[in-house]
């Protein structure tokens, strides 16, 4: 979502080149849909990371 | 002092009082705790020892305990010397207590603070922004009791999309130091966005491990940003000092990594794709609008008649080219005539053709260096015929 935000403030700014433009537009959209489905098979998942000492 | 007349037992508490309070005073006084009760108003009543003596002390619940009491620990107490009337007794009313050898610890512990703030641990300039969305969590506490269940179920609620990865330690105890860093490091090989590292309140003792220099260490060489969450609201630790951001207990650290519910997000995200489609038609048009100006530009329209202008220039050139060449031409003939005709005119037979004579000596024409006193003979050749002659006399004219 982090990505997401800047891209959209990458754009908004203006002063990118049209090829750039395209690609970071692509990419914002993907990940917008990624974050989507992110979302929506959100259940809270809670992984067990074992330390050294564990 | 000394009266004729009995005086009352309170007069002469209340002499011994103000004996005691003004030429005693405050003292600071070491010994072993014995019989250490805390009442239910939370005032304390306990008395000091040594070997042959005890005083009695007694510590209002106002006064602040940095640790818990108990009968046979060695301590030190300040305050003042006063008298309780009603029994006739006299105690110390103590404003602080420390353990005896926390004076050394306190001061170790002072050194150790004061030397990772000179190396810049406590620094503002080095705290990192916690992530507005953050999507795996890591935690860094006890596997059993309220803190880890206030944290998931604070996340749960808020932030079900999240993804945590809890890597238990003992927050507690001599292994406890030792176990927090070491979970800090394991959960540095994760994609976690942000670390919550904390316990429940407790005593300063109960907190120690955060207080040490391990666990300050293991929270600065983290990569991934860390919230601390030590105890409630009073308590401030090492680590909260060196933690990026301190959150006053575990459930406010979960609340600061799920500002965002899912709702809001999907918004956020709706609004994101509204820009993002906005803004990029915007420019597109932009673009068109750019691309039409330059096709529709003179320039670009009146390349047809730049390039028959071209052509035409081109002709006009070749054209002049071809008279120049015929003009140098016909100049250069001419001169060619001219020179032949004066050329011809300087052929040494010419003169003849207008009477003049040439002298020659066998095949040789006679110039004007040659003297004819060195002849005996010479031809005079003229236009139609030759003549021998001899040479008589010479006259040098000059």
């Amino acid at each position: 979502m982090q990505r997401l935000e800047e891209i959209v403030e990458i754009l908004d700014d203006g002063e990118v080149a049209l090829d750039e433009m395209l690609s970071l537009y692509e990419e914002g959209m993907k990940r917008s849909q990624y974050c989507r489905e992110y979302l929506e098979k959100a259940e809270q998942k809670v992984t067990l990371i074992q330390s050294q000492n564990s | 002092m000394m009266s004729k007349d009995a005086i009352t037992v309170s007069n002469l508490t209340q002499a011994i009082t103000l004996l005691l309070r003004d030429e005693i005073g405050i003292v600071r006084v070491t010994g072993e705790i014995s019989g250490f009760t805390t009442a239910a108003s939370g005032h304390r009543y306990f008395t000091i020892k040594d070997e042959s003596a005890q005083i009695d002390c007694v510590m209002w619940a106002s006064r602040t305990l940095a640790f818990r009491p108990k009968s046979g620990m060695q301590v030190v107490v300040q305050g003042r010397l006063t008298v309780y009337a009603i029994r006739g007794k006299y105690q110390i009313d103590c404003d602080r207590m420390t353990a005896a050898g926390q004076g050394d610890l306190y001061l170790a512990f002072a050194a150790m603070k004061e030397n990772l703030a000179e190396r810049g641990y406590f620094a503002t300039e080095r705290k990192r922004e916690i992530p507005a969305f953050p999507l795996k969590i890591g935690v860094v506490t006890s596997p059993t009791g309220a803190v880890i269940q206030d944290i998931l179920t604070t996340l749960k609620r808020r932030s079900p999309h999240c993804e945590v990865y809890l890597c238990p330690a003992t927050v507690q105890g001599e292994t406890a130091p030792e176990d927090i860093a070491l979970a800090i490091a394991a959960l540095q090989n994760t994609d976690a966005d942000v670390l919550i590292v904390g316990r429940g309140g407790g005593s300063i003792e109960d907190l120690w491990a955060f207080n040490t220099e391990q666990v300050a260490e293991a929270i600065y060489h983290s990569r991934i940003p860390i919230i601390s969450a030590v105890g409630h609201e009073t308590d401030f630790t090492i680590a909260d000092f060196v933690a990026d951001l301190r959150a006053a207990t575990p459930t406010a650290a979960a609340e600061l990594v799920s500002q965002y519910d899912r709702e809001t997000l999907w918004q956020q995200i709706t609004a994101w794709e509204n820009r993002l489609n906005r803004v990029v038609q915007l420019e597109m048009q932009n673009y068109d609008q750019r691309l039409n100006a330059l096709i529709n530009s003179y320039a670009f329209q009146n390349f047809g008649d730049r390039l028959h202008d071209r052509a035409q220039q081109l002709d006009e050139a070749e054209h002049n080219m071809q008279k120049a060449l015929v003009r140098h031409l016909r100049q250069s003939t001419n001169k060619l005539e001219s020179i032949t005709a004066h050329l011809r005119s300087l052929h040494p037979l010419s003169p003849l053709q207008r009477g003049f004579a040439l002298l020659c000596s066998g095949d040789r024409l006679l110039s004007n260096e040659d003297s004819l006193a060195e002849f005996d003979t010479v031809e005079i050749v003229r236009r139609s015929e030759i003549a021998q002659a001899k040479i008589e006399q010479v006259i040098d004219k000059e």
